[in-house]
């Protein structure tokens, strides 16, 4: 099943009768199940491509369906907002309630949850992130990490099939990166669509795909060997290989060459004492 | 891991904690109308000795409940200053230039200050012992009359329990916004009066600008997690009024009707 089918999409923000296109000409299709990362640097359109996914920009141009449902049909908005949960950078930003437990069931009584379902299913999401039993806990409280996995907890609860995370780990420090990256692999595990944002290409390493986004454009989509080996494109879209591809470059710019370009550190590892 | 900002819930099991929301902020009300109407100094002994006994009943300890409070020291002796220097009466201590000091000023600014202190001491408590969400489903409740001639109450209510929530996170972002002008040069400890002022400026504009950027990012997660505002209430929790609800509301009636006589 196709989980996001979008063609020729275009957007355009408009402030104060200047129009700058942020869009422009994007087709991309994503498999149900699928790991998708979106790369790119400022300004590429990512946040912009997929916040059109779950309705909270209009689509102007061309045509999209998450989940076989389109953005546009307003009588439908809310369930597809409800299939294609979002998480965001700043989970400070994201907190209607300080109380962990009031803040992950918002979205479940917005959706008219029966009270008596709820405590359950709060309870099943702070699982999930490995936050049970922080339930009474003041978001206040909480580390950096602690906070994006209730945020996530906020939208599992709500039994997303799309789960859309816009770098929601640039304001964590490495152990709270860590802490979201585990829980977005298991998320992975259960079966569910990831698309995540993100400028760390490290983060992009176990994505089945890579988006890679310039100018407003999708510039390429590929396997991650294929787009994050490739020096000259990620250069070109302003980022910086994972340090495996940069050390590999390094040493056959001195003359050395490894039988493959490594993408991880294991990998790397592997390759260099193959030289011996 | 931080400390609980001033104003934030803190969990309990006290009866407070346990009392419904909505008659928690009726209790306020009622109290805070008793505070508001007495004007003789036995009647604020007695609220402040009743302010004491709840304090005591919450779990939470003076400290808690006296935060935010003794910041406003600066605040407190302003009004103190200016009742006593600038109040109307004929019995005058002592008059020089276009002051006019005298005791009834002096009693006048005590009373003002005496009710503002309370009427604190009671939202930090309020605030202290009702979940954020919870309060704005009470102030939902409230306002719900107010419905029926058009307002949207449940915006309304929404808009009131998030910004009392945002209101440590706004302090705490102004803090580290004066931190880092501090830094770089500004004197906000200045005794200048002028000084002080211009100081205020370049930390008033990122304040707010940083509260507009994250009213913004949380609406949109609002949004994105199904937050309609046409649809639904808040809390949708049926309100079951315990007994001690009904006692918390009488006593508070009593205190009122106390206040009037005294």
């Amino acid at each position: 099943m196709q989980a996001v089918n979008g063609k020729r999409i275009f957007f355009t923000y408009e402030d104060d009768g200047v129009s700058s296109p942020v869009l422009e000409d994007v087709s991309l299709e994503i498999q149900a199940g699928e790991f998708i990362a979106v790369l790119g640097a400022n300004g590429s359109g990512k946040s912009t491509l997929v916040r059109l996914l779950n309705g909270l920009l209009p689509l102007e141009k061309g045509e999209l369906k998450v989940w076989n449902l389109d953005p546009r049909q307003e009588s439908r908005l809310w369930e597809l907002r409800r299939l294609c949960g979002m998480v965001f950078q700043n989970p400070d930003n994201q907190f209607v309630s300080s109380i962990v437990e009031e803040d992950v069931a918002f979205g479940l009584r917005n959706y008219d949850t029966p009270e008596e379902e709820i405590p359950e299913r709060v309870g099943r999401a702070l699982s999930l992130v490995g936050m049970r039993g922080y339930e009474r806990y003041s978001t206040h409280m909480l580390s950096g990490g602690q906070k994006q996995r209730v945020a996530m907890a906020g939208v599992l609860a709500m039994e997303p099939e799309i789960l859309i995370f816009d770098e929601a780990t640039s304001m964590l420090d490495p152990q709270g990166r860590r802490e979201v990256l585990a829980c977005l692999r298991q998320i992975h595990g259960m079966g569910k669509t990831i698309v995540m944002i993100t400028h760390y290409v490290e983060e992009a390493l176990d994505a089945d795909r890579i988006f890679l986004m310039q100018g407003g454009k999708l510039r390429k989509s590929g396997s991650p060997r294929e787009i994050l080996t490739d020096r000259g494109l990620l250069a070109e879209a302003n980022l910086i290989p994972p340090l495996a591809v940069r050390i590999y470059f390094d040493l056959k710019d001195s003359g050395i060459l490894l039988d493959r370009c490594p993408l991880t550190k294991e990998e790397l590892v592997e390759e260099l004492c193959r030289l011996k | 891991m931080s400390f609980l900002p001033t104003g934030s819930y803190r969990e309990g099991d006290s009866v407070l904690h346990r009392m419904d929301a909505f008659c928690k902020l009726l209790c306020t009300i009622l109290f805070l109308a008793g505070v508001i109407l007495s004007d003789s100094f036995p009647g604020y002994g007695l609220a402040a000795g009743c302010l004491l006994a709840v304090t005591l009943v919450s779990h939470l300890g003076p400290g808690t409940a006296l935060r935010g409070v003794k910041r406003m020291w600066l605040f407190f002796c302003l009004i103190l200053l200016m009742n006593t220097a600038f109040f109307e009466t004929e019995q005058i201590w002592w008059e020089w230039w276009i002051f006019r000091f005298s005791a009834d000023g002096f009693f006048q600014g005590l009373q003002v200050v005496l009710r503002v202190a309370m009427a604190m001491v009671l939202g930090n408590l309020l605030m202290s012992t009702t979940s954020p969400l919870e309060l704005a489903g009470a102030m939902e409740s409230l306002l719900y009359p107010l419905k029926l001639i058009g307002v949207p109450v449940r915006d309304v209510a929404m808009i009131l329990g998030v910004a009392i929530q945002f209101i440590p996170t706004f302090s705490e972002e102004a803090e580290a916004i004066r931190k880092a002008q501090t830094a770089r040069g500004a004197r906000f400890e200045s005794r200048k009066l002028s000084e002080k002022a211009k100081s205020v400026v370049p930390l008033v504009v990122p304040v707010f600008l940083a509260a507009f950027r994250r009213a913004d990012e949380l609406a949109m997660a609002m949004e994105a997690r199904g937050y309609r505002r046409t649809k639904g209430k808040i809390s949708k929790r049926r309100r079951h009024l315990s007994r001690r609800d009904g006692i918390g509301l009488l006593l508070c009636s009593l205190f009122g009707a106390a206040e009037i006589m005294l």
